[in-house]
C-alpha cells in the first residue's frame, strides 16, 4: 500500500499542480479503490489499476470543480526545491518555476503523458497501454505538450527581458 | 535560464522539473489515516452479510409489532 500510495500521490501532485487538490483526489481515489476492490480481476498490476482510478478521479475532479490550478501560487503549491535539497541552484529553481507556470496552461491529458514519459521514464508503448490510447496518440500528445510549453516559455522569456 | 528552448534543452528542463518537485514526495500520513478511518467507519455496512442482517432486523421488528398487537388484542379483549 505504501509504495503504491506514494506513487499515486506523486502523480496527483504533478497532475493537479497543488497539494490541496492532490489531497482531495488522493482521498477519493482510495475510497474508490476500497469500493471497487472486489471487482479487481487482476488483468493489470494493482498499481496500474489504482493509477487508472487516480487518473479518472483527477479528470472528474476538474470537471466537478470547474477550476484550473488557479488560486495557488506555485511557491505555495509545490515543494520548494531549496528547502530539502543540497546544492540549491537558482537557475534551476527559476526554470522549475517557469515550467510550473507553463504546466498550468496544459490540459490534463497532456500533463499526464509528460509525467509518465519524463518522470516515470515509460516508453511510448507502456504509456499507451496505461492510458488505453494508441501509441501514435501518445507521441502526438507529447509533441503537442512540448510545443505549447515552448511557446509559453518563449513568451515568458520575452516578457522578462 | 536557457535562452533558446531547443528540444534537448526542454527535455532536460522537464526532467529537472519533475525531479525537483517530486523526488522524495510521499503521501502525507494524515491522509492515509483519514482514508483508513473512513474505510473502518463504512466497513460494517459494506460487509457481504449486511443485507442479511438488515432483513433479519426488519423481520424481527415486524414480528415484535405483530406480537404486540396480538397481546393488546388479548389483554383488552378486542
Amino acid at each position: 500500500m505504501n509504495s503504491c500510495a506514494n506513487e499515486v500521490y506523486a502523480y496527483l501532485l504533478a497532475r493537479m499542480g497543488n497539494r490541496f487538490d492532490a489531497d482531495d483526489v488522493f482521498q477519493s481515489t482510495f475510497l474508490k479503490v476500497r469500493r471497487f476492490l472486489p471487482n479487481f480481476r487482476g488483468e493489470a498490476s494493482p498499481t496500474t489499476w489504482v493509477m487508472r482510478i487516480a487518473m479518472n478521479e483527477a479528470s472528474s475532479f476538474r470537471r466537478d470543480q470547474g477550476r484550473e490550478l488557479s488560486l495557488v501560487t506555485p511557491e505555495d503549491a509545490l515543494p520548494d526545491p531549496s528547502t530539502d535539497r543540497m546544492g540549491y541552484d537558482p537557475a534551476q529553481a527559476e526554470t522549475v518555476q517557469d515550467i510550473t507556470e507553463g504546466m498550468r496552461h496544459l490540459p490534463g491529458d497532456l500533463r499526464d503523458v509528460l509525467y509518465f514519459f519524463y518522470y516515470k521514464a515509460l516508453s511510448y508503448e507502456q504509456i499507451a497501454t496505461l492510458l488505453g490510447i494508441p501509441k501514435g496518440t501518445v507521441k502526438s500528445r507529447i509533441f503537442r505538450a512540448k510545443q505549447e510549453l515552448r511557446v509559453y516559455l518563449e513568451a515568458h522569456r520575452d516578457r522578462r527581458t | 535560464m536557457t535562452v533558446e528552448h531547443k528540444d534537448e534543452d526542454l527535455d532536460q528542463a522537464l526532467r529537472g522539473y519533475y525531479h525537483a518537485i517530486l523526488d522524495g514526495v510521499t503521501a502525507p500520513e494524515h491522509l492515509r489515516r483519514q482514508v483508513l478511518a473512513h474505510t473502518e467507519q463504512k466497513r460494517w455496512y459494506m460487509t457481504p452479510w449486511a443485507p442479511v442482517l438488515a432483513l433479519a432486523l426488519a423481520s424481527a421488528s415486524f414480528f415484535v409489532v405483530l406480537a404486540s398487537s396480538r397481546m393488546a388484542e388479548i389483554i383488552f379483549g378486542f
